[in-house]
């Protein structure tokens, strides 16, 4: 197991968005979370990692246990450093959202920050590297690291924007709509990642497509009526 | 019908503002004689010694341009951090009700009259004297800069709290997600992105700053005084050389040196339009090159 959630309520303004939800979710796996538009996908992923704390007029209530660096952490608790949390829990959304800067800066991102892990400049570029083999985007790359990242294809821009997630070593990886503003071919290069990814993360992924969801994902939730069933 | 009506008048709208613009700088050209000349900018001084600051320019406009350019940066020392970290403030951390205040009192200040701005810096001098009897720093470079720092502190602020709002909330929440604090996401992000938006209107500031008279008139600027050693000398510069040349001028070279001043005044507005435009253009080739 991987997340526990129990008893979450969601508000927005005063309005509930997610009401009584409890789910378990798997750790190794990826887990589909189906729905329609303005239904609380986006924001269950969003109280994962706390991102609805930038947002004002939110209320939560209930509680959310994640297993991170091997003990389960109520990530509620005000105690839990939100930059931590955010590292070990990534997120990718729907449009590609490139930094405006190259592409290997965009990966030197995550360890610009005071709360990174010190990596030597040495073992930097090893890292970068490896992370765009991951993400079958480096044999693409190779020659224009140094390049503006909006210089890469939309496709190009989503496999980029996982890198620069992946590379901060998250735990669990979401991904709210990956793959709905791209072109079956780099839907299809987006899946495979996303399957061999699941060796090494805990995958929650927002998705419209019933196929996309059959066929990469081990579980299957589904929100109806501002509640969370689990199908498979 | 009225579509047609509405291209005419804007056509003539075109046509009115560039005809005056070109009768405007045309007069100018006409009326100036060799402004860019060796004689216009440093008289019958060597250049190269008037420069190193080893000879005193007494016929040419040389100590007005370099008085022009000193009060242009020492505002801009004082506006660029003072207005970015108000534009910061603004966009970023102001609650609901120090917002309103603070932006009104933006708004309110961008509609001063620079007259108005010059008279305060003139009554700060005042107080200045009056605290350090007599002793303190008093008309001088500094005094005009930081008046003029107020006059351009609005549009920097307004502009940099504009473009930091306008970025996109995805990207604004992407650093946030790989675990940015608030700081770092706008130090490497929002301040990078919005980078030309900022230095554009920074550099149409720097022009404001060039070519205002009233402020100076009131803080230190003279007729004569030369090069100044420091920043708390009096000095000259080229609107007030201007202004005061063409109301008190008793002989035509002394008007024909105010028409000079006045093509190199022009000049210098339109080279920081000309980089704010190049800048723009760089920055945007450089995020979005193939």
């Amino acid at each position: 197991m991987k997340i526990k959630i129990n008893n979450l309520f969601f508000k927005y303004k005063n309005i509930n968005i997610l009401k009584d939800i409890s789910l378990e979710i798997k750790k190794n796996k990826i887990t589909a979370i189906s729905g329609v538009s303005g239904a609380g996908k986006s924001t269950l992923l969003f109280c994962l990692n706390r991102l609805y704390e930038e947002f004002e007029n939110t209320k939560v209530k209930g509680s959310i246990h994640s297993f991170l660096d091997n003990k389960w952490i109520d990530i509620f608790d005000k105690s839990v450093s939100l930059p931590w949390l955010r590292q070990k829990t990534g997120l990718v959304f729907q449009n590609p959202n490139p930094f405006p800067m190259s592409i290997e800066k965009n990966l030197y991102f995550p360890f610009r920050l005071l709360t990174a892990p010190k990596i030597k400049s040495k073992n930097l570029k090893t890292e970068i590297i490896t992370t765009l083999k991951k993400v079958h985007l480096y044999e693409e790359v190779k020659s224009r690291l140094k390049m503006p990242a909006s210089s890469l294809s939309g496709g190009q821009q989503q496999r980029l924007s996982i890198a620069r997630a992946l590379i901060a070593k998250p735990e669990i990886i979401m991904l709210d709509e990956p793959t709905s503003s791209l072109d079956p071919e780099s839907e299809k290069k987006i899946e495979t990642l996303l399957k061999e990814l699941k060796k090494e993360c805990t995958i929650i992924m927002v998705s419209h497509s019933m196929e996309q969801i059959k066929r990469i994902s081990d579980h299957h939730i589904k929100i109806e009526n501002k509640t969370a069933y689990q199908l498979y | 019908m009225k579509i047609r009506l509405f291209k005419y008048f804007s056509y003539l709208s075109f046509c009115l503002y560039s005809s005056v613009l070109v009768y405007f700088i045309s007069w100018l050209l006409i009326k100036a004689e060799n402004p860019f000349s060796k004689s216009s900018i440093f008289g019958n001084a060597n250049p190269i010694q008037a420069i190193l600051l080893n000879e005193p320019v007494f016929e040419g406009l040389f100590p007005a341009i370099a008085g022009t350019f000193l009060i242009i940066i020492t505002s801009m020392l004082i506006a660029i951090p003072a207005g970015t970290g108000t534009g910061i403030f603004l966009s970023e951390y102001a609650g609901k009700k120090t917002y309103k205040f603070l932006s009104t009192s933006i708004d309110i200040l961008a509609g001063l009259p620079s007259i108005v701005t010059g008279l305060f810096g003139f009554s700060i001098i005042l107080l200045i004297h009056k605290i350090f009897d007599g002793k303190g720093p008093g008309f001088s470079i500094a005094a005009s800069g930081f008046s003029l720092s107020f006059l351009v502190l609005p549009y920097i602020a307004k502009s940099t709290e504009e473009a930091l709002k306008s970025t996109d909330k995805a990207l604004r929440l992407t650093a946030v997600l790989l675990g940015a604090s608030k700081i770092e996401n706008i130090r490497l992000v929002l301040l990078p992105k919005n980078f030309n938006q900022i230095l554009s209107k920074i550099l149409l500031a720097v022009a404001r700053c060039a070519e205002d008279t009233s402020v100076i008139m009131l803080t230190g600027a003279v007729a004569n005084s030369g090069i100044p050693g420091n920043i708390f000398e009096k000095y000259e510069a080229l609107p007030f050389f201007i202004y005061y040349t063409s109301s008190e001028y008793s002989s035509e070279s002394e008007l024909l040196m105010a028409y000079n001043a006045s093509v190199l005044l022009v000049s210098i507005c339109c080279f920081l339009f000309i980089l704010s435009f190049l800048i723009r253009k760089a920055v945007f080739y450089r995020h979005n090159k193939k």
